[in-house]
């Protein structure tokens, strides 16, 4: 964990597609993959500039103070800035492996981070090293330009159970695993490697296939196959055997123009150990097919039994009717078994780490991949982050988080939640332009479900929303544009197409009962009527007021009175606006709410005592929008007509066609929030941030194709000095830290 | 939806509003029998207007807001806890969500009933944080005539304000702490430097902002001489 926090550090400070990216080395079957692209980075913020700034001068002091004064600048951590970081997760059979790829100048530099103990226990092997950490699963593994580290969220009952002292940095388990990992090849076990095809005629074709069991613990890939003469043809598959899988390869002799005594080798080259292996065919041909010799006896290979011992019984011969002495030998059991679980994890670990290092991929790397391709392309983007399959994570989630649960497995056994969320990918990236920030985010989905966001998305934003308020007053403001006539209709279709074919308790026959029901009773231009779906709330300024407060006071003997006395607050003040068309609903609320109390009728607007509510809300119905808000004054103006509104092309475009945004006007809420709320470290920094801070907006898009789109701006401010957006961040920081 | 609206809103109002500030007040009442009455109030009113805010949300800052049924629970906890200890009598409590103050108060035979109040929990509390709290917070000694609040400082106190996140460190910064001692003697001196005797001899006040209290600059520690 560590070693991820160090990564993500210097990953701040970082970083150009070159001959060597290392996304070559993320396997295209990655459920995640993260960038981040050094050069762009370095390109905006060199690393001197970085060094030199406070959070740089802070990080690097840290380091130092760690390697004793070995690390003093980036150039000595070895990290080659100007090339490409990468995450990427793997889920293999319910396992997440989460990997880092660092590019390395100098891996001096790093191994001088590792501790003397940690420096002890580095295995070497041809080019590489590397470093296992049993405590949390993680491999750090580097050859001369890459470091990986590969984190496995493998959940096993090692430490609930029993001592955890007992293993305190014995790292024999790793030690076990590491000579085993070494040994790590797939085995070809045939059932034979001799054939004897006994006396044929000649011109006789003859065909044979070789069976195999990959016995080894890898997968194995074979590559070629060669004969020793033109007339014997081996034919083999190309494709991945996975360990405990069987395999085959078929050889054709043509005894054409042979004669007599017949001796043809084949030589395979795959991954094994030895790289090659050999098959034999035999036989005499004769020109009548009629026997002269006496064939020698097939060779047999004798396959020498590995003796597993028994580690659950292996106490079993001193078993004796004390309780104890069973209750330790069933510990020891299960201590044996976990610590060759263990094992087996970590030899995986490694073996794995090394697959990735060397990119040897059987299908490939992620830029075989479309999906990832279509996504991520070659934009210019500081740091992109793509993420496949939303199913496969959350299935996998789920099971670990719930396990069995009632219904069976997981709750997938119950919901056919494939229908509406298989297909689903997300894509985000982040760029630091000249002027602004932005963080974008794409979701694609499947035709079903984009069928129904259409449906709830495709609301209209009222336009008279934008009488009522000056967009140069405000702090902010939060819209919500959905239809609610296509939510009422898409919901119940969205609930049975997640029970259809689901049988269990027969739910899909009870589902649609149910939906259609909802849909019936429900008329949904009626509802829709009452509330459209379009609203906007917008933060329009502060008020003081002046607010009542109990205290005491004391006469000269100490002897107190309670006195109220008034004190200044200052009140934000909303308006919220909805579009309605049912204003006689409205106003027949209002005059039950009069009857019963609680809700007063004053100069053409309502005012509601809300229980509890630091405020009291009035409410004003003016064409089709029912105006709520926190300030009689402002809602008086607008029942009037002397509030002028006054909002810009820009936000009117952002408000109408998103369906959801959020803007801060960071200038003037930062101006305007008293500064003794402020934390207390801000306070003093207060006029920095008013000249500084820009605005900030958050869209989340209309549905566009299967395609819904989120964006974040942040702004940087004009002639303040930053030279671009992430040196704006950069300085904001540390104006922060000062 | 309009729940996540009113959050945002009243999590804004929450923000700007001041900074909540509190005073917390002790008042006890001594016969020359050692007899007596107390009164201990809770005066939240100055930021009444955030803590309505604050009670119609879930939580703030990652702390569970208390809910009306919460406070109303945990002081008649209180009233109950009072009612089991001998010598306590004539326990009456206030509760006004208005403003946002809470009293409870109690009559005594003795002023060592007081100390059976708080006996017990403190007790606990040394013993599970290791803390070095006194048990006794009152005593009076009849054939002195001296009364005393005692009170012993503990790093505990400061450990854990300065755990808590800078935002709920603010809480403490208007905050203020009250006693006022009235005795039907007269008082001749008061041993803590910040304490008051009023003109008539008759009450010590003292009043403590939270910050001294915690930080441990000050004490509210005293002991009081009665003339005989």
């Amino acid at each position: 964990m560590k070693k991820v926090l160090l990564f993500t550090t210097l990953c701040f400070a970082t970083l150009v597609v070159s001959a060597q990216d290392l996304i070559t080395k993320i396997p295209k079957d990655a459920s995640i993959v993260a960038s981040i692209k050094g050069k762009n980075i370095t390109d905006l913020v060199s690393t001197s500039e970085f060094e030199n700034s406070k959070m740089g001068k802070m990080m690097m002091e840290k380091l130092s103070m760690k390697t004793d004064g070995v690390v003093t600048n980036f150039e000595t951590l070895g990290i080659n800035l100007s090339e490409n970081f990468y995450y990427f997760m793997q889920i293999k059979d319910g396992v997440d492996t989460h990997s880092f790829l660092i590019p390395l100048k100098d891996k001096r530099g790093f191994f001088s981070l590792l501790s003397e103990s940690e420096k002890e226990r580095v295995e070497y092997e041809d080019d590489l090293a590397y470093l296992v950490d049993k405590y949390d699963n993680t491999i750090t593994m580097w050859n001369n330009n890459t470091m990986l580290i590969t984190s496995t969220d493998k959940e096993d009952s090692y430490d609930d159970y029993y001592g955890y002292n007992d293993y305190y940095d014995d790292y024999s388990v790793v030690e076990d695993a590491v000579e085993e990992a070494k040994t790590i090849y797939p085995v070809m076990d045939f059932y034979e490697t001799t054939y004897n095809f006994g006396t044929i005629k000649e011109g006789d074709i003859v065909e044979h296939t070789f069976n195999f069991t990959n016995t080894g613990n890898s997968p194995l890939i074979i590559s070629d196959a060669k004969a020793s003469c033109g007339c014997t043809v081996p034919s083999f598959s190309m494709e991945e055997i996975a360990s405990g899988a069987t395999g085959s390869i078929s050889v054709k002799f043509d005894s054409s123009h042979k004669s007599g005594s017949q001796n043809k080798t084949v030589t395979i080259t795959a991954n094994t150990e030895n790289g090659v292996e050999k098959l034999y065919i035999k036989g005499y041909v004769s020109e009548d097919g009629i026997a002269e010799a006496v064939i020698e006896d097939i060779e047999v290979e004798e396959i020498e039994e590995t003796v597993i011992e028994s580690t659950e019984y292996a106490q079993d011969s001193y078993y004796n009717d004390d309780y104890y002495t069973k209750r330790e030998a069933e510990r020891k059991a299960r201590d044996a078994k976990r610590e060759a679980e263990r094992k087996e994890l970590f030899v995986d670990i490694i073996a794995n780490a090394k697959t990735t290092l060397k990119a040897d991929y059987v299908n490939g790397s992620i830029l075989k991949n479309p999906s990832y391709l279509k996504s991520i392309g070659s934009g210019k983007d500081e740091a992109t982050l793509w993420v496949s399959d939303f199913m496969g994570i959350y299935k996998n989630m789920f099971s670990s988080i719930l396990g069995s649960g009632y219904y069976g497995d997981s709750p997938y056994d119950i919901f056919n939640a494939g229908a509406l969320y298989d297909g689903m990918t997300l894509t985000s990236k982040l760029n630091f332009e000249e002027d602004k920030a932005s963080l974008k985010a794409s979701y694609t989905m499947n035709n079903e479900m984009a069928k129904y966001n259409r449906q709830m998305y495709n609301g209209k934003m009222n336009k008279n929303f934008f009488k009522y308020f000056n967009e140069d007053e405000i702090e902010g403001y939060f819209s919500f544009n959905m239809s609610t006539e296509g939510m009422l209709e898409a919901y119940p279709k969205m609930v049975e197409t997640m029970f259809d074919g689901v049988e269990k308790e027969h739910l899909d026959d009870l589902v649609p009962i149910g939906t259609r029901l909802f849909s019936l009773i429900l008329d949904e231009e009626a509802i829709a009527k009452i509330v459209r779906g379009d609203m906007l709330l917008v933060m329009t300024g502060l008020e003081t007021k002046e607010v009542e407060y109990t205290t005491y006071e004391y006469d000269e003997n100490y002897v107190s009175t309670e006195v109220v006395k008034t004190k200044e607050e200052t009140v934000p003040n909303f308006l919220f606006m909805v579009t309605s068309e049912e204003k006689e609903i409205f106003e027949r609320l209002m005059r039950i709410g009069i009857k019963e109390g609680g809700v007063f009728f004053e100069n053409g607007i309502y005012n509601v005592d809300v229980p509890d509510a630091p405020f009291m809300l009035s409410m004003v119905f003016k064409d089709d929008v029912l105006v709520i808000g926190n300030s009689a004054k402002e809602i008086m103006a607008i029942n009037n007509g002397t509030i002028k509104g006054n909002v810009s092309g820009k936000h009117k475009k952002i408000i109408s066609n998103n369906s959801s945004s959020l803007y801060v006007n960071g200038k003037k809420s930062v101006r305007d929030i008293p500064s003794d709320v402020l934390p207390r470290e801000i306070e003093s920094k207060l006029n920095y941030f008013v000249d500084n801070v820009e605005d900030a907006y958050l869209t989340v898009g209309k549905m566009k194709g299967n395609t819904m789109e989120a964006e974040m701006i942040i702004n940087k401010p004009e002639d303040k000095g930053h030279k671009n957006s992430l040196a704006y961040f950069f300085n904001m920081i540390n104006a922060l830290i000062d | 939806m309009l729940k996540r609206i009113t959050t945002y809103c009243l999590l804004f109002f929450a923000i700007t509003l001041c900074t909540s500030c509190f005073e917390i007040l002790e008042e006890i009442n001594l016969k020359t029998d050692g007899s007596g009455t107390m009164l201990v109030t809770f005066n939240l009113s100055k930021s009444k207007t955030k803590l309505a805010s604050i009670m119609l949300l879930d939580s703030v800052n990652g702390h569970k807001v208390p809910s009306k049924d919460d406070i109303s629970i945990a002081l008649k906890d209180a009233e109950d806890h009072l009612k089991k200890i001998p010598g306590i009598s004539n326990i009456k409590k206030t509760i006004d969500y208005e403003n946002y103050i809470f009293t409870i108060a109690c009559d005594f035979d003795k002023v060592s009933n007081l100390d059976a109040v708080f006996k017990d929990l403190i007790q606990r509390h040394n013993k599970r944080e290791k803390t070095n709290f006194n048990s006794t917070n009152f005593s009076f000694n009849q054939s002195t005539n001296t009364f005393a609040r005692k009170f012993s400082y503990d790093d505990a106190i400061k450990k854990s304000f300065y755990r808590l996140k800078g935002d709920d460190r603010k809480v403490f910064e208007d905050a203020s702490y009250t006693s006022i001692y009235r005795f039907d003697n007269l008082v001749e001196s008061a041993t803590n430097l910040n304490a008051k005797i009023a003109p008539n001899k008759k009450a010590v006040f003292l009043k403590i902002d939270a910050m001294s209290l915690i930080l441990g600059e000050k004490s509210v520690a005293n002991t009081v001489q009665l003339t005989k």
